[in-house]
């Protein structure tokens, strides 16, 4: 199904519980935390979305709004990705857990975890996964700085002639 | 004897059924069952038989694993957060070093990515270089693997014939980029150079001789009894929990599902030649190893086509001084040696990234390692885990 | 090691010993990332350094006198890095291979790379490049022979602030 039929779908499905946008021929849906288990659920097990293969799961820092979380899915019968969006605030920010419905979002949600700070509700084995035990702070946030750059300011700033 | 055995060993006794004897059921003082206790063994993280520093938590029960934790972050060397500080070139040099024996295919996503957010049509003689520049990196990269699995089932010379086939791959490469290991070829918008005299001679005689040498391997390695017996049906994957933990590449054809990137979603100009995609049937690492020799050769199909199809032309496009990738988000898929490489790019609108994400092949199949080495015996770990093809850097990033 | 580090040797004895341990070094190879692809294909057919006297088969730190230090180093991996380091028996020599164990590479700026393997362990040869050529190997191995050809053991374990300037090899 390519991206306009899928938003269709979706939208039929599921209402104004999804936002949809479709950039590059991707459909990328944007849902409210609460909905995140719900939505999920429904493209693992819809048939005519049978979306089985696990790409990848990450976050992106929104700054004002809060801690982006992007799930990536692809089906292998049908040949479509579609990608799933929620916000979720800075602190204290969680989702529940979907590394049942798909093995792989077990290190992605682990990975996630320590970079930015999010929690997953139900995660079978969380802890940190790729930092050492005992690294403080959350990396891929904008407010961690990179020390070595304070301390010497990039040249590639200035732009070229 | 005076005193009855049964008072000596405390214990109950019994009369056999056949009238023959007397049999005896000891309990020691406890009155407890003798038991053994579990071992927890730590294979690295600096250990000869990992590629690299993967650490893997193992908890036996005699010679079987129970289970098996692989611990990364060795290598972490933090890529996400170094793209938000570099522009898009120095990205390119940089992101050569994840899959460090296949570099090409690196920067190719990243390249793609950045042209596919700009809306950049790169020229045809730029796409099938970078095609054929992809393809010699597939064969480095299968090469590598060819000579160090057999090396940990204990076949020292597959080894060194691997690395004589690349040192004269890396020949071609050094002739054409300058480089042997990370080249750096790919811009935003075509190549840093063209072709120089000669390269495509070479490049042609390298062919058929490089085909050969499959031949030899396949009846090197793949006819050898001792192969058989260490990696037929060992570490079976199902195709459906594959699927389940993204796996990619020859770790997923091996267990059924024809999913190549090249094929299914073609970038480059991959829908305008011909090639298989070989598929596995058992999916055990006898199949992953098989698949590799056959993905290789299907490369070599791949090169002769493009050494037919490349057009005269510039090699790349003019670009304003500073590359500034428009806002928006955009996704690349890529189908590098070691399964998808996969970019997602939040733009906005600066000459650095406000997010790169880079999903690794390796990461999600080393994932799957806890699901096959439970139940297996001690001795097939390594053969497990080195048929599942992955390089440390690629995981970590 | 008893007599042979306390006393300043004869110069024919010193020659003798020198000439034994210079040649028979046996590199343990820790190879961490992309330099370690260099490395192996240094000792593979075409750049042989197994005919300098180089053995790439140690079993283990404590059968080795040459550590290789080739790829990136992150923090979550130093402290493995020197409790090997400790394991081997001296004399030792270290070779940084390569420009992220030299300093930090092209990560110069990580929150998880230490930046040089020098900050945690001595380092006797620096072979720069991303990654060096085999042939710079060959050279930086070459250079630490001749600096083990004419050492002085007693200089280098007795004597006060005696540890000489490492060798930097140029691409």
């Amino acid at each position: 199904m390519d991206a306009a039929a899928l938003t269709d779908h979706l939208v039929a499905e599921l209402g104004d519980a999804v936002i949809p946008v479709v950039e590059h021929d991707l459909l990328t849906v944007t849902v409210a935390p609460g909905d995140w288990r719900r939505v999920a659920e429904r493209l693992r097990t819809d048939p005519n979305l049978g979306c089985d293969y696990f790409e990848f799961l990450s976050g992106v820092d929104e700054e004002a709004e809060g801690l982006g979380v992007l799930l990536h899915v692809y089906s292998t019968g049908r040949r479509h990705h579609v990608q799933l969006r929620t916000i979720v605030p800075r602190e204290g920010g969680s989702l529940p857990t979907v590394s049942d419905l798909w093995f792989g979002a077990n290190w992605h949600e682990r990975e996630t975890a320590e970079l930015f700070g999010i929690e997953f509700e139900g995660h079978p084995n969380p802890g940190k996964l790729l930092l050492p035990e005992e690294f403080v702070g959350y990396p891929l946030r904008k407010e961690f700085a990179l020390l070595t750059r304070e301390a010497k300011p990039w040249p590639g700033a200035k732009e070229p002639e | 004897m005076s005193i009855s055995i049964d008072q000596q060993l405390g214990g109950t006794t019994f009369q056999s059924a056949d009238g023959t004897g007397v049999g005896i059921i000891v309990h020691d003082k406890a009155d407890q069952e003798l038991r053994t206790a579990d071992m927890t063994l730590n294979v690295g993280p600096q250990h000869p038989a990992t590629h690299g520093v993967l650490r893997v938590i193992v908890t036996l029960d005699g010679e079987r694993i129970e289970s098996a934790e692989p611990v990364i972050g060795y290598m972490h060397r933090s890529f996400e957060k170094l793209a938000e500080y570099r522009d898009y070139r120095q990205i390119i040099a940089l992101v050569n070093r994840h899959d460090w024996v296949s570099s090409v295919c690196n920067e190719l996503g990243v390249a793609l990515l950045v042209e596919k957010q700009m809306g950049l049509e790169v020229p045809e003689r730029a796409t099938w270089i970078r095609m054929l520049m992809a393809e010699w990196t597939r064969i480095l990269n299968h090469l590598m693997f060819v000579g160090s699995y057999p090396l940990e089932l204990g076949a020292i010379t597959p080894m060194f014939y691997a690395f004589r086939e690349r040192e004269e791959i890396q020949a071609l490469m050094e002739w054409i980029t300058g480089g042997r290991l990370h080249l750096t070829y790919c811009r935003v918008g075509g190549l840093k150079q063209d072709l120089p005299r000669g390269a495509l001679d070479m490049s042609r005689s390298l062919v058929p001789r490089l085909r050969e040498r499959i031949d030899e391997y396949e009846t090197l390695v793949l006819g050898n009894e001792i192969f058989h017996a260490r990696a037929k049906g060992v570490g079976v994957l199902p195709p459906g929990v594959a699927c389940s933990y993204g796996a990619s590449g020859p770790i997923l054809q091996a267990s059924g599902v024809a999913e190549d990137s090249r094929k299914t979603e073609p970038y480059c100009f991959y829908d305008q030649v011909e090639f298989d995609v070989p598929v596995g049937t058992n999916g055990d690492s006898y199949d992953r190893f098989a698949i590799l020799l056959a993905r290789m050769r299907e490369s070599l199909k791949l090169i002769e086509q493009i050494h037919e199809r490349i057009p005269a032309g510039p090699i790349s496009v003019k670009l304003p001084k500073v590359v500034k990738a428009p806002e928006g988000t955009a996704y690349v898929r890529t189908e590098n040696p070691l399964g998808q490489l996969s970019y997602y790019l939040v733009s906005h609108g600066e000459k650095t990234p406000w997010r790169l994400k880079m999903r690794t092949a390796s990461f999600n199949n080393v994932s799957v390692l806890p699901y096959l080495l439970q139940g297996s015996m001690l001795s097939d770990m390594i053969a497990i885990m080195g048929s599942v093809f992955f390089i440390v850097g690629d995981i970590d990033r | 090691m008893g007599l042979v580090d306390k006393v300043e040797l004869p110069q024919p004895i010193k020659f003798v010993f020198n000439w034994g341990r210079r040649y028979s070094l046996w590199v343990f190879n820790f190879g961490l990332a992309c330099c370690a692809i260099e490395f192996i294909a240094t000792s593979m057919a075409r750049h042989d350094f197994i005919r300098l006297g180089v053995i790439p088969f140690a079993h283990g730190p404590r059968q080795a006198d040459l550590l290789v230090v080739s790829g990136t180093l992150t923090d979550k991996m130093a402290p493995a890095l020197k409790r090997l380091y400790d394991e081997m028996p001296e004399p030792k020599y270290v070779i940084s291979f390569g420009s992220c164990s030299n300093c930090g590479g092209p990560y110069w700026d990580s929150y998880s790379v230490t930046k040089g393997v020098d900050q945690i362990i001595p380092v006797d040869v620096y072979v720069p490049g991303c990654p060096p050529r085999p042939e710079a190997l060959l050279h930086g191995i070459l250079e630490l022979q001749k600096r083990i050809g004419s050492e002085s053991l007693k200089q280098r374990y007795i004597d006060a602030g005696s540890r000489p300037e490492p060798i930097v090899v140029d691409a």
